[in-house]
């Protein structure tokens, strides 16, 4: 039986990582992958409570799809902003992206 | 402890290392690679927790997208000149922590696989009373104000130069 402190622990370590590497980074891939660690821990958080509420609970894998589902459309704006800043030459630093603006 | 939770401890240890290391590595393909070792460790971490089939959905839809994530990691040039600034990122990691840390310091107790009733949701409903409303209300005007904040200087930040 794993404490539910445990795995609170564990979701605020990554999301805390992912959130202070989005912080202090400059690469724009690596930002993105700073949010994909974001939602990794909330998945483990997601599950974590949904496991100590009620380990058969089909509820955790219908609300997982709503995270997935986000993490799907976040990788589809990575592709279409790469696809853009290799086409216009935009270098990946994201503190030079005075370019995109509306 | 039980032997689980032995497993957990391991896993959770070797899955922040790798999360660390998406930040720390000089290449993108090493950092996309940590990020497929931290999906993976989450799937144990369900595993563990008795959730096969969220673990199976987990290593199945982050199939596709780790694999977007290594076609442009092949596509992208090395980040030496752009690492990671270390001062800020251990400064605001640490910060962040803390405040996460006391923030659960009022959740629930107890183990995964106890009867804990209805006492969860009894907690998640008592975030809705009314004399937690003004706090919502601040947090709504604070999004407002940062979000409008944003649009005003993108708007008329030629007239500011």
């Amino acid at each position: 039986m794993i404490p539910i402190e445990y795995i609170m622990a564990l979701g605020a370590a990554l999301f805390a990582i992912g959130i202070a590497g989005i912080a202090a980074d400059r690469h724009f891939v690596v930002i993105m992958l700073g949010i994909e660690l974001m939602f990794a821990a909330s998945t483990v958080l997601l599950i974590g409570f949904f496991s100590w509420r009620d380990a058969a609970s089909p509820d955790a894998a219908l609300m997982l799809f709503a995270i997935f589902s986000v993490a799907a459309a976040e990788i589809i704006t990575l592709i279409s902003f790469y696809i853009y800043m290799k086409h216009n030459g935009i270098d990946f630093d994201v503190s030079k992206l005075s370019r995109l603006k509306w | 402890m039980q032997l689980d939770v032995y497993a957990f401890i391991a896993i959770s240890a070797v899955t922040v290392a790798t999360a660390l290391y998406v930040f720390l590595a000089k290449k993108i393909m090493h950092a996309v690679a940590a990020l497929a070792s931290v999906f993976t460790g989450s799937a144990v971490v369900f595993l563990i927790l008795g959730q096969t089939l969220v673990a199976l959905l987990q290593m199945l839809v982050f199939v596709g997208g780790l694999s977007t994530y290594l076609v442009v990691a092949v596509a992208s040039e090395e980040r030496k000149a752009m690492l990671i600034r270390l001062p800020y990122f251990a400064a605001a990691m640490v910060l962040i922590l803390i405040t996460l840390l006391m923030l659960m310091g009022s959740a629930p107790t107890g183990a995964v696989g106890e009867d804990h009733g209805a006492s969860f949701l009894s907690s998640a409903s008592s975030a809705f009373q009314s004399q937690y409303a003004v706090f919502y209300i601040i947090a709504a005007l604070l999004f407002g104000t940062v979000i409008s904040g944003v649009f005003v200087i993108k708007k008329f930040s030629r007239l500011l130069v």
